[in-house]
């Protein structure tokens, strides 16, 4: 019977100088060797709940009960065993990076602990092969690339054998690739060591399966706690947490009213999702068009009930003239071609490379970017999207190759045209923008100083309106680095608007945000779109850019595809694209995203129910 | 870099061995000794760094000049006077003591040079880390931070240049740099706080602090540990001694004939010559030796 390490009697905690409590009443109890996952809206308390289980990660503030870890309490355990019994990692994989040496950092922990050399080297060569890190052992800590340096952040706590391991989304800030190679070693370090895991996290998709215990948290308490499969109950197709086949399984259950797929089957992993897809087929029959697609009906364009999804159902191979959902205020494409300024970029042949013995960054590469369209580049980690971004910008010097911005030919870093009427960078930072004490302060120095009251009555006006757009509201005299990740990056925005470009270039704007706040900057994408702006994005994450794209297109090698639309450019790829591609490809033709799916699934089950 | 004996051995060593040559070449004004430390340091480098060295050494060349127009400007001892400025006599002396200065700075730059490339940044963590570890760990966190704060450097650079605050004026880019400098350091002190927390979370000032070892005194240590130490003493002993003494300024005679009596040339000077000579080329002499080796097959390290 494994027994209870850490336990929660009735745990409340408010932070200082607030006034809703950050925790409420929170009793639970944590087993030896349990993989928990904790999950939960941004704000609802999991970094809280976390961080109170570490002495030296908890936060000051207001505690009401008591927290034991093994039957003593937090507070009153001393430094060493604090240090020894339960290991920390969290989300900025440099932050607690402290030596410049991989071998020094992983030496670290052991060194304050006093281990002799033989001890030391014993662990350290252990850890060192567990988990894979000799390729890169002699390295500078600083040349490790984001999920290295997460693994090494890994390692460093392991190598001091706790017994616990609290995990802050981890995987946060990595892209999809490392976020899978760090999530792999925090299940061996569970299954081979027995290590007790407790582990906050957003992106479910492959963790949800990892999980043996869930607790959803929500406004400081515990909404649902219990198995994977019984959270399963609770999720809705809109639920931007849950794994894909999780969603697409719900919203099907929801368009056919009954719960065809019942609670014990619920898909869990695209493995599981493809056999739901399987079922789903063989019972309904196995038409693999849905109905708007029999011959001679064209492009017709479901999509013009409010509120639905942005794409076109019209599934004849090639058709890449998607239909954009008619919200008030879009273009069509028609009027977008009539544009005098059709493209704002263009390049053609451009290479680029750091140093003279480095390796050609980029190779030849061409792009063009019309007017009006969201835009978004993907590809592996070091393809280079970064630095086509800083090329574009001005910020790296550009001298192969022909690059025309807004018409005029450039030469120097002067002929870019930038600010006003011009483009933008949002670096992947956003800190790397603030000057100033208060966010308020912040927009302000993008504008003169207003000389009198009536100026001064101008400038609020327009800061609250931005305000308002950016979810910012109230916010105005916060500093900006109290602000959250996804409110910084916000704030960094609105500075780039009140420049008033017609261009945006957002480099990796979705790293580190919570499903929630994705939503809120895809709708503010959305509105710039509505207002002629253009934007391109570069970003890792497959999923956003197949919901919120016109275009996209893959670098690789140097060089950047044409591109095309998501539906098209997502279906065509068997690796490279998002989870409900993977479900559904083979049995539901371009549907890329969640929504695609559900809404084709509905289309079939109506047509197999009336084709009886 | 190809391959070197030295950096095989511990950092103790090398370490040794670099002193014990700056500090040769720069306690005597013999120019015999200064020939030999600059030939040998000059091959060294070569071997360690290839052709880039050749550049290298030719841009570090441009002191003589500056070196012997110093002395010669300053100093007016001497029996072969060229000319006379504001009363003062401008001799040859002067100018050749300056140059052959120049040259004792050449060679001293190139043994540190070479010491850069053999002792890195580890083992100078280490050397320290093993008598102060605390020291060590302060040198190791800073060598973290500096390319750390490079990187954030170049990134509120680039997004301000995005902005279009390049800073036109000369007046304005100073401006501009202390807006970025501003940023990077709010910027580093609000994450020092989560760094502070993440020592402490790893077990920081819990007692007391061991060091890790990378590097052991090997076996093959010991004998030249030995030899150079012995050779660098013998050396040092005699030239505090006396032996050696070089006259820059000899008084009368022509200039042959006084660069001839500049040299005292006794048996003992022979012997210094041949020990600093010996103790110079150690290194390189190791490096042949250990080639030798390999290409017979008789050492596989």
């Amino acid at each position: 019977m494994p027994e209870r390490i850490i336990t929660f009697n009735d745990v409340s905690f408010t932070y200082p100088n607030c006034e809703t409590a950050a925790l409420r009443h929170i009793n639970v109890s944590f087993k030896e060797g349990g993989f928990y996952l904790i999950t939960g809206p941004s704000g609802s308390g999991k970094s809280t709940l976390l961080r109170l289980m570490k002495k030296s990660a908890a936060p000051y503030g207001l505690l009401n009960g008591e927290i034991l870890i093994h039957g003593s309490r937090v507070s009153d355990m001393d430094l060493k065993a604090a240090s020894t019994i339960t290991g920390f990692v969290s989300q900025d994989p440099d932050a607690s990076i402290v030596t410049n040496k991989v071998w020094h950092e992983l030496a670290f922990g052991l060194e304050n602990l006093g281990c002799d050399q033989e001890l030391m080297e014993r662990r350290i060569g252990e850890i060192v092969n567990f988990l894979g890190i000799m390729p890169w052992f002699y390295s500078d800590t600083d040349e490790l690339s984001g999920g290295q340096k997460q693994i090494l952040n890994l390692a460093s706590v392991v190598v001091m054998e706790p017994e616990v391991l609290l995990l802050d989304e981890p995987t946060a800030q990595l892209d999809p690739l490392a976020a899978s190679r760090f999530l792999e070693c925090v299940r061996r370090v569970h299954d081979e060591l027995g290590t007790t895991i407790i582990m906050t996290e957003h992106r479910l998709e492959e963790v949800f399966g990892m999980a043996e215990y869930v607790m959803r948290l929500q406004d400081g308490e515990i909404k649902y706690e219990g198995t994977p499969r019984q959270l399963l109950a609770h999720c809705r197709m809109d639920d931007p947490e849950y794994p894909s086949a999780s969603r697409i399984a719900a919203g099907y259950n929801s368009v056919s009213g009954e719960k065809i797929i019942d609670d014990s089957s619920m898909p869990i992993s695209v493995r599981d999702g493809r056999q739901m897809m399987a079922g789903i087929f063989s019972e309904l029959g196995n038409g693999m068009t849905c109905r708007s697609c029999e011959p001679g009906n064209g492009m017709s364009c479901k999509s013009s009930e409010p509120g639905s999804s942005m794409s076109c159902k019209s599934s004849e191979p090639g058709s890449s003239r998607a239909c954009k959902s008619s919200e008030p205020g879009s273009r069509t494409m028609d009027e977008k071609s009539e544009e005098k300024d059709q493209f704002l970029l263009r390049a053609d042949g451009i290479s680029f490379r750091y140093t003279r013995d480095g390796p050609l960054i980029l190779n030849g590469l061409s792009l063009e970017i019309r007017s009006g369209e969201i835009f978004s580049i993907v590809g592996g980690n070091g393809s280079g999207k970064s630095t086509l971004l800083k090329l574009l910008s001005g910020a790296l010097p550009f001298r192969h190759g022909k690059y025309i911005s807004f018409g005029k030919r450039v030469k120097t870093v002067s002929d870019i045209k930038r600010g006003s009427g011009g483009l933008v960078l949002l670096p992947q930072d956003p800190k790397a923008l603030f000057h100033g004490i208060s966010a308020r302060e912040e927009w302000q120095e993008m504008r003169k100083s207003p000389s009198d009251p009536d100026e001064e009555r101008e400038e609020n006006e327009i800061f609250s309106a931005l305000a308002e757009r950016l979810s910012l509201t109230g916010k105005g005299d916060l500093n900006p680095y109290d602000l959250s990740g996804g409110e910084q990056q916000r704030l960094a925005l609105g500075k780039l608007l009140l420049t008033d470009p017609k261009l945006l270039l957002l480099d990796e704007p979705t790293k580190g945000l919570d499903p929630y706040s994705k939503e809120s900057l895809a709708d503010i994408l959305m509105e710039l779109k509505d207002r002629g702006k253009t934007v391109v994005l570069v970003t890792h994450d497959l999923e956003f850019a197949a919901m919120y794209s016109d275009r996209t297109a893959m670098m690789f090698d140097g060089r950047l595809g044409k591109g095309s639309d998501p539906k098209t450019f997502f279906s065509e790829n068997r690796f490279y694209t998002t989870a409900a591609a993977r479900i559904s490809s083979g049995y539901l033709k371009d549907c890329v995203t969640v929504q695609q799916c559900v809404t084709a699934l509905k289309e079939k089950y109506e047509y197999g129910r009336c084709g009886n | 870099m190809t391959y070197d004996s030295l950096n095989d051995l511990h950092p103790l060593t090398a370490f040794l061995f670099f002193s014990y040559a700056e500090i040769i070449t720069m306690s005597t004004d013999n120019p015999i000794i200064t020939a030999i430390s600059l030939t040998a340091a000059g091959l060294y480098s070569l071997r360690l760094s290839g052709k880039k060295a050749l550049l290298t050494i030719f841009k570090i060349c441009l002191i003589i000049p500056l070196t012997g127009a110093v002395n010669f400007l300053t100093v007016h001892t001497g029996a072969h006077v060229l000319f006379y400025l504001n009363g003062n006599p401008m001799t040859l002396e002067a100018m050749l003591r300056g140059f052959l200065n120049g040259l004792i700075i050449i060679a001293v730059i190139l043994w540190f040079m070479s010491e850069n490339k053999i002792i890195t940044d580890e083992k100078m963590i280490w050397l320290f880390g093993s008598v102060a570890p605390k020291t060590g760990l302060t040198i190791s966190m800073m060598l973290r931070y500096i390319p750390m704060l490079k990187r954030r450097f170049t990134e509120v650079h680039s997004a301000e240049i995005a902005m279009g605050h390049d800073g036109h004026s000369g007046f304005g880019k100073m401006r501009q740099s202390a807006r970025e400098f501003d940023c990077v350091l709010t910027w580093s002190l609000e994450t020092s706080i989560e760094r502070g927390n993440a020592m402490e979370e790893r077990g920081y000032g819990i007692g007391k602090r061991t060091s890790y070892m990378r590097y052991h005194i090997k076996k093959s240590d010991i004998p030249v540990i030995a030899v150079e130490s012995v050779l660098a003493s013998v050396c040092l002993f005699l030239i505090i001694k006396g032996v050696g003494r070089f006259t820059s300024y000899p008084m009368g005679g022509r200039k042959k004939t006084s660069l001839m009596m500049a040299f005292s040339a006794t048996g003992l000077e022979t012997l210094l010559y041949l020990l600093a000579a010996l103790l110079f080329i150690l290194p390189l002499c190791m490096d042949v030796v250990s080639e030798i080796r390999w290409k017979r097959g008789d050492d596989n390290a």
